[in-house]
């Protein structure tokens, strides 16, 4: 009997013990504490390295890093951040900056203050981190949406390699070519933002924003993004992607050379051209015109409003923004620099031809501008683009159903 | 004498083809969890491309490795097994006394307030989940084992099958107990509890399931790594740029493995059928 | 103690000799934890929810009250939930009947294998114990389009589908993944009450002719009737509260063939911080559950057998 009542008072005592144990994190000093996504290895390795990179300038600089997955991360950093005990500084994708309006401080004052002179970072970054007149965060990287392109396929079908200049119908031509026999000439995945729509419309100048309005239903755009799906849809030089599909798929029918070319950002330099069968160049997006326009996304660190000490977390940010720091980050992680100056570090040991492409478009980048319904308009495209791709349903119609249902 | 037990005289030839039919079902049931350890084997990068094939290029045992540097996996695990072990263990408790007053004492209200308890059996737990994380972030309790535990252990369940065990417990060793002086909590304890071992056992190991595959409620209220439970650390592989996709394979293939040492500590009760509330005749 | 063998007949709580005063105090004491968990953590929540159903409720504080706004759209405005609650409402109907008539075939089967029986049943009731979110990560593997399901299609010659691109293939995918998941909960249930028909019951049917289906229609299933209806009770309240799955296996597409009640709550409160307009969703939810397993209790008299 003795021994029952040890195992329930212990039992007791381990329940009393769990809950009045605080959860995980400690708080620390939230002014050099930041939140963002850091549950994939690769993601904390990214952000480790900017720690890294700065602690060359100043040995004495760290940085607690906090944050859930990159796909939860945006739903829970509302939550997160509105706890007394949240971090300063948090990262944002210039794609969701409309999105994180309320919870990013404007940074314009700061900057001044501290000397930051804002214009050395890219235009286009700038602008689309720029909500209601203020900037709301520091860019480190800004990446042109490439074409990446399996340069032994194309020799085998003994086509001319894409370069600084790529025309929409030798793309298809091309990718018509290169299909057949089990393998394709281009593959895509089924999101929105990640998807080759949105380039692919940028190129030639249409945008699903323009003045902080949503304008999906914009003739230009609509007829870009029905090219997007015609291209699985009528021509059949991809596969239709399914709902559910993770965002890679595409990119390991690129790795395993089933397709021959795919639409994404250069932070995949280094694992495509390592990890594929065949040796790979990029070139422009292709357009109408033929000519180089970029499609620029990227990310940048923000301070919460929720802040205390706005002064200590604007110092850690422009230490890890300095063009030194994103060079250094660029060069060991393949992120193209936010500074202009910066590029050559990225550029060390890749092609000239490719860090040609790369700065062509980034001369010429307009940014990807996002409303703060962003979110539910990705999560929602995502669920009807298989149908677009597979012929079910017209661009317009998404377009048009999406353009009225997101509140 | 169990149904089970008795020969199948007129028989055998259906016999064979029963045991050949069921085999092949079993193997087809499994096949899920063998394609899983499988793809674990597999190089990231080869995973969504390989389609049919059983390898990859080649064998990737670094994918198990990698879970335990990607990801705090032991801490998670930890996590998953302590919310589980100290909600069932509450829920049980709990159920117990509340059972106990539902059967055996007498007062006013009882069986109107016993009704009302049992309607909730059919409310899904999902709906309180915006209200509840309300509550919690007022209370500055989001991301703490509580949340994950409490909301959850004052569900009908255990206090309903319970209760029917109770019922059909004789009186006759209460009697004894309170004759001999004994105080009530004392029989609970050691003339009660005792003998309802089998439910209780059965009321924690089903509790404890409930928990440790709960994924909505976490997803929710926890937002830091090293508090994660199992189901989110599974999403711990997607990253900005791609998932990890051989990791995470071998991190779903690692999670069958608690939840097979469940099942063989469940065995006894799971073998001939658990006997939810005593129906079926007598 | 010769007093245990006469007990059983005692089912309900009235007593041989009245007790000396009412137990009131003991039962608060005794039903003071339950009780107060039971009202904090479920009947709060629960009238909670209905308040800020008729809000307009942010992530941080107070919202515009609304009044009945939140209905109003939801039943009139938005042509999404009506395509969710059918879904849900056709999820559950295929994944219980379907469900219950598999797990009632397999017990049934397994009665008759003698001592394969417990490993089998061990064995089924595996995907119930795992996270289902591994469940559904390797499923969606699986059935991708150029994955092994097809693959082995394509052996025997057979031009697979895209399980879950189709609209009406991902909802099967669902249901079929959710059984598999969940049956073995099922036949362990149905077991047990399988094993508590007296082989003697059977014996006789058996020597008065009544052999394999007329068997089990006349016998076997009015017998085990109590333990279909608890098993039929509970899966259907699981299926209503269909999350997971369809969340990790097509996001709820392709478009909206999959998106769930639970799952379109999810999105409205969390992704899309519209906390009111799912509360509004939640409170359908329950009503609809109660509303269904009313209805399932009322019409238990003309298929459920209890001893008498």
């Amino acid at each position: 009997m003795k021994s029952r009542r040890l195992v329930a008072a212990g039992a007791t005592g381990l329940v009393v013990a769990m809950l009045a144990a605080c959860g995980g994190g400690d708080g620390g000093n939230s002014a050099s504490s930041m939140y963002t996504w850091i549950s994939n290895a690769s993601d904390r390795a990214q952000w480790e390295a900017f720690v890294t990179a700065a602690q060359q300038e100043d040995p004495e600089f760290d940085l607690r890093l906090e944050g859930p997955s990159f796909e939860d991360y945006w739903t829970t950093v509302h939550t997160r951040m509105g706890a007394a005990d949240a971090p300063c500084i948090l990262t944002t994708q210039a794609a969701r900056a409309q999105e994180l309006d309320d919870i990013l401080m404007p940074l314009d004052d700061l900057a001044a203050e501290h000397g930051l002179d804002i214009s050395m970072y890219n235009d286009a970054m700038i602008e689309a981190l720029t909500v209601d007149g203020t900037v709301r965060a520091i860019p480190y990287d800004a990446e042109p949406v490439v074409l990446y392109y399996n340069k032994d396929r194309f020799a085998e079908a003994g086509l001319d390699e894409p370069g600084l200049n790529y025309t929409r119908e030798q793309f298809l031509a091309d990718a018509r070519a290169l299909t057949g026999e089990g393998r394709y000439g281009f593959a895509v995945p089924p999101v929105f933002t990640g998807g080759p729509g949105i380039p692919l419309s940028s190129a030639n100048g249409n945008v699903p924003v323009a003045d902080g309005e949503l304008q999906l239903t914009e003739p230009g755009f609509v007829e870009d993004m029905q090219w997007a799906f015609d291209l699985v849809a009528e021509h059949g030089v991809a596969a239709a992607p399914q709902s559910g599909d993770p965002t890679d798929v595409h990119l390991q029918e690129f790795t395993s050379s089933n397709a021959a070319m795919i639409i994404d950002g250069p932070w995949f330099y280094e694992t495509l051209t390592s990890e594929t069968d065949g040796e790979v160049g990029i070139a422009v997006v292709p357009s109408r015109s033929g000519e180089p326009r970029g499609n620029i996304q990227g990310s940048g660190f923000g301070i919460s409003r929720s802040c205390d000490d706005p002064d200590t977390a604007f110092a850690n940010i422009m230490k890890i923004t300095t063009p030194e720091v994103v060079g250094e980050v660029g060069r060991t992680r393949g992120t193209v620099p936010s500074v202009a100056r910066s590029v050559d570090a990225w550029a060390e040991g890749k092609p000239a031809q490719d860090v040609a492409v790369v700065e062509a478009l980034l001369e010429s980048g307009i940014p990807l501008e996002t409303t703060p319904t962003w979110n539910e308009l990705e999560t929602t495209f995502t669920r009807y683009s298989s149908e677009g791709y597979r012929g079910h349903r017209s661009a317009e119609e998404i377009l048009t159903m999406l353009q009225e249902s997101v509140r | 004498m169990t149904a089970e037990s008795a020969p199948a005289r007129r028989r055998t030839g259906p016999g064979l083809v029963s045991r050949v039919g069921i085999v092949v079902v079993g193997i087809g049931f499994v096949f899920p969890f063998l394609w899983m350890f499988a793809t674990s084997l597999k190089p990231s990068l080869e995973v969504l491309s390989s389609g049919g094939s059983l390898l990859g290029s080649r064998v990737e045992w670094s994918n198990y490795s990698a879970v335990w540097t990607a990801t705090p996996f032991a801490r998670i695990l930890l996590n998953s097994f302590l919310v589980a072990a100290g909600g069932a263990l509450l829920a049980v408790t709990v159920s117990l006394l509340s059972a106990y007053a539902f059967a055996r004492l007498r007062f006013r209200y009882r069986d109107r307030l016993f009704l009302v308890f049992l309607g909730t059996l059919v409310l899904p737990q999902e709906i309180l989940v915006i209200p509840l994380y309300i509550m919690a972030s007022r209370a500055e309790m989001v991301n703490t084992y509580a949340a994950l535990i409490l909301p959850f252990a004052f569900g009908a369940f255990g206090a309903f099958m319970l209760r029917q065990f109770l019922l059909t417990l004789p009186r006759d060793y209460e009697e004894a107990a309170r004759i001999d002086g004994a105080g009530q909590l004392r029989i609970l304890l050691h003339v009660i509890a005792p003998l309802l071992r089998a439910p209780l056992a059965i009321v924690g190991a089903f509790l404890f399931i409930e928990y440790w595959n709960s994924f909505l409620w976490p997803l929710i209220i926890i937002y830091d790594q090293e508090m994660a439970t199992l189901p989110l650390g599974l999403q711990m592989f997607s990253g900005e740029r791609g998932t990890d996709w051989g990791p995470l394979m071998a991190a779903a293939t690692l999670a069958v493995i608690p939840s097979l040492l469940i099942v063989v500590a469940m065995q006894k009760q799971l073998a001939h059928g658990v006997n939810l509330g005593g129906f079926g005749g007598r | 103690m010769s007093a245990a063998t006469t007990a059983p007949a005692d089912r309900r709580a009235t007593t041989s000799r009245r007790r000396p005063r009412s137990e009131g105090g003991l039962a608060l004491r005794y039903l003071a934890p339950g009780m107060t968990g039971f009202v904090v953590f479920i009947v709060v929540p629960l009238l909670a929810s209905l308040t800020i159903s008729f809000f307009d409720w942010p992530l941080f504080g107070v919202g515009d009250f609304l009044g009945l706004e939140n209905y109003r759209e939801m039943l009139t405005d938005d042509p999404v939930f009506w395509r969710v609650l059918g879904n849900t409402v056709l999820f559950t109907v295929a994944f219980t009947a379907l469900n219950l008539v598999l797990a009632t075939a397999l017990a049934v089967w397994l009665q008759r294998l003698g001592s394969w029986a417990p490993f089998f049943r061990i064995l089924f009731f595996v995907p119930v114990v795992v996270p289902m979110v591994a469940n559904a990560l390797v499923w969606r593997l699986m059935l991708d389009d150029g994955g092994v399901v097809n693959s082995a299609l394509g052996l025997v010659g057979i031009d697979g589908p895209s399980w879950l691109g189709e609209p009406a293939l991902a909802m099967v995918s669902l249901v079929a993944m959710s059984i598999w998941q969940g049956i073995g909960y099922n036949i362990v249930v149905l077991s047990a009450g399988l094993n508590n028909i007296s082989p003697i019951v059977l014996e006789a049917a058996t020597v008065d002719g009544a052999i394999g289906w007329t068997r089990f229609a006349r016998i076997v299933f009015p017998l085990l009737s109590p333990a279909i209806f608890f098993c039929t009770i509970m899966t259907v309240i699981g299926a209503f509260k269909v999350f997971t799955q369809p969340y990790m296996l097509t996001g709820g597409g392709p478009g909206d063939a999959t998106n769930t009640l639970v799952l379109y709550l999810y999105n409205q409160g969390f992704s899309f911080h519209d906390l009111g307009y799912a509360s509004a969703l939640a409170w359908v939810l329950f009503v609809f559950v109660m509303l269904v397993t009313a209805l399932q209790f009322a019409g238990q008299k003309r298929w459920v057998s209890y001893d008498s």
